[in-house]
């Protein structure tokens, strides 16, 4: 649990006619990662004679998919069943027709695309009621255009000083009129040229045979015509993925495998009749794995074990295997989120479970807002897919939400008020004390106490967990790690009993030379620039008095939407407009609470405890297996 | 005057000790947030592990709740 999963290296020699079936054995174990063997004068190997057959199939099954709209029922074929299905008349045939279908509806498309287009254009005519048909004379040349409407009085005052022509002005959009301009044909266009100083766009009018708006009516019935074929193509092909879609999703799988498959063999080193393989596995699963090669190859493949131990002294780092029951899962997205660790290096989930539910906790500290954190993930948990991101986190918020609700109960907070205050406004009972919680609001100096406590703990439990991952790679890191423990406890207590008489005089003298043996041991270690990291140190101590300002922030807004809505509420009118706001202030001071506990608890952990002892940067474990969904073996 | 009293005094020298590092952590995460806000727009999966890094700076503001709340009850 501390640690992640011991990873073993196997080296697999067989015979280069052996390939597939290797990759193919690997496969069905489905617990190993096949890595890349780099070794001259050894030669990558090539993917299989069929790759690029199977890689355009595969391309042609995805077209396919992509227009099928899904929501068969899914059925599960098996290889020999999928392989059948491509090679059949059946498929061709439909693959015609889904191509078919698909044609015509982007036919469609472009026609409803220019049919709107029209449709835009002639808008702006559809307030002259005039016979376009008609408009075409032997002499008289008619232009159209747009002119804005700020500057329509002082164009139609210019058009008006213009001898021979005559012209109407229709509303065009909101900003803009329309004008048709007629004039002789040896004038028009003269006239044209001088019209845009006035603000005028020429446009082409529209080669229609009826008034604008008639056009745009036929228009309309075009574009529910077009809309009505493509219903119908739609439906044509609902139907085929009614009946095909499992089938050719099957295929799609099946080819996906294959190419898959036969990319990996240029993970293979080869000679002319050899190949030589690398995988990672989890040690536990050597002898499972030994047996099922051994059986796939009787006597015809050689293997190598390198453990964990092996792999370390050659400064090989395999891929990072975590294994944690279901409860602890959601944590360990949170552990990956920020850095997958090193296979050699602890797994701090464990630490994450305890320390961000304390945190958040402390920091939201009200029984009501906990019980409202707990409903709230509960609700988000059912509505969230399952590989979604909001899962692990709405989980570990519904966990962190029961703590939350204890240290309501310890810091005697019920929405921002005490249990006392509580009962008195609800069931209007005086002096009902059960307890004497330990307020926010009053004990702020025990509660900065503890939070700097708390950071003291945290760390120096940072620190040796960084003398223990130290411990097996170098022993002067480690030195460093226990000497920076020593300065964070001792000199803190130093400090404390200097200043506040926190211990004995007494024990002035034997801290100060620990500290000091420390801070030697430190520049020993790590150099004189290890005294710069000191203030830092510090200032990740005090960093954790977060815990108390952001749970002061909740307490002092709930405080005061208590008192702004109390004295109201007796007031007859005043309880239909305070109580919504009251409610919904709370609400409000809930989820403020929420989120910056769970930033801030989770940059706790991350910044503060985990930079002590965490390096992270290792790669996950990924197993060579394919997860089908329609493909049975 | 009232503003030499001893309470007068720690109060503002409280509010001073806040208003620091308040501003401190604004012009941090002023121009955290605006890089944060460029890295979602190319890529959005990046949102979550941003808000992270976009609390960062607030240790400033605590060491200014810190030093306020020191001025206050010492």
């Amino acid at each position: 649990m501390l640690y992640p999963t011991k990873m073993c290296k196997v080296r697999l020699i067989g015979l280069k006619s052996n390939l597939r079936k290797t990759i193919e054995s690997l496969e069905k174990f489905g617990g190993a990662e096949i890595k890349k063997v780099d070794a001259s004068p050894l030669i990558s190997a090539k993917p299989f004679e069929d790759h690029e057959q199977t890689v355009e199939k595969l391309l042609q099954i995805e077209a396919l998919l992509s227009i099928l709209p899904p929501g068969a029922p899914r059925q599960v074929m098996s290889t020999k069943e999928a392989t059948a299905f491509l090679k059949s008349a059946e498929f061709r045939s439909e693959q015609e027709q889904i191509l078919g279908i698909k044609s015509e509806l982007d036919q469609l498309d472009v026609l409803l695309d220019s049919i709107k287009d029209d449709k835009n254009r002639l808008r702006l005519f559809s307030n002259i009621d005039m016979d376009f048909g008609s408009l075409k004379s032997p002499s008289i040349q008619i232009i159209a255009g747009l002119v804005p409407v700020a500057k329509s009085l002082q164009f139609n005052l210019e058009l008006s000083k213009l001898q021979g022509t005559t012209y109407i002005e229709r509303a065009a959009t909101k900003s803009m009129n329309i004008i048709l301009i007629a004039a002789q044909k040896d004038s028009i266009e003269n006239i044209a040229q001088d019209l845009p100083r006035f603000g005028f766009e020429r446009i082409t009018i529209p080669a229609i045979k009826s008034t604008p708006q008639k056009q745009i009516e036929e228009l309309e019935k075009n574009v529910q015509e077009t809309e009505n074929k493509k219903n119908a193509l739609q439906k044509k092909l609902a139907a085929i993925s009614r009946i095909n879609y499992s089938k050719i999703a099957a295929a799609k799988e099946m080819l996906d495998e294959n190419a898959k498959k036969s990319s990996t063999s240029s993970l293979f080193a080869t000679t002319e009749h050899s190949f030589v393989v690398e995988a990672y596995l989890p040690e536990k699963n050597y002898n499972s794995f030994e047996s099922h090669m051994q059986k796939e190859f009787p006597s015809k493949i050689e293997i190598r074990k390198f453990t964990s131990k092996e792999l370390a002294k050659m400064h090989e780092e395999p891929p990072t295997l975590l294994e944690h029951s279901k409860a602890l899962a959601p944590f360990e997205f949170m552990t990956k989120f920020v850095s997958v660790p090193k296979s050699t290096e602890m797994d701090p989930t464990i630490l994450f479970v305890i320390f961000f539910p304390l945190f958040y906790a402390m920091m939201v500290g009200d029984f009501v807002y906990g019980l409202l954190s707990f409903l709230l993930a509960r609700f988000l948990l059912t509505k969230s897919p399952v590989d979604s991101i909001l899962r692990p986190v709405s989980q570990i918020w519904m966990w962190s939400a029961i703590p939350t609700i204890i240290f309501g109960i310890i810091f005697d907070e019920f929405a921002g008020m005490s249990h006392t205050e509580l009962v008195e406004k609800v069931f209007g009972v005086h002096n009902f004390v059960i307890y004497h919680g330990l307020e926010r609001l009053h004990e702020t100096q025990a509660l900065l106490t503890i939070t700097i406590l708390m950071g003291i703990a945290t760390m120096a439990l940072g620190f040796l967990l960084g003398f223990k991952n130290a411990l097996s790679h170098s022993k002067k890191h480690a030195i460093a790690k226990l000497a920076w423990f020593c300065i964070t406890v001792f000199g803190s207590a130093l400090v404390a009993t200097g200043m506040f008489a926190v211990l004995p005089p007494i024990t002035l003298l034997p801290l100060a030379i620990i500290v000091i043996a420390a801070l030697v041991a430190l520049l020993w270690a790590e150099g004189p620039i290890a005294l710069i990291e000191i203030p830092s140190v510090v200032g990740n101590i005090l960093s954790f008095a977060r815990i108390l300002a952001v749970g002061l922030v909740g307490v002092i807004i709930a405080l005061i939407l208590n008192d702004l809505a109390f004295p109201s509420l007796d007031k007859g009118i005043l309880l239909i407009v305070v109580l919504p706001l009251y409610i919904v202030g709370h609400i409000f001071n809930a989820f403020l609470a929420m989120f910056e506990s769970f930033v801030q608890g989770a940059r706790l952990n991350y910044v503060e405890f985990y930079s002590k002892f965490y390096e992270g940067g290792g790669r996950e474990f990924v197993p060579f297996k394919f997860i089908r969904k329609y493909i049975k073996d | 005057m009232a503003l030499l009293e001893t309470e007068g005094a720690k109060a503002i020298a409280a509010a001073i000790a806040i208003f620091g590092g308040a501003i401190g952590t604004g012009l941090a995460q002023a121009a955290i947030g605006a890089s944060a806000i460029g890295v979602i727009g190319e890529k959005p999966e990046q949102a979550t592990k941003l808000i992270i890094w976009l609390a960062i700076p607030e240790t400033i503001i605590i060491f200014g709740f810190v030093v306020a709340a020191l001025f206050i009850f010492l």
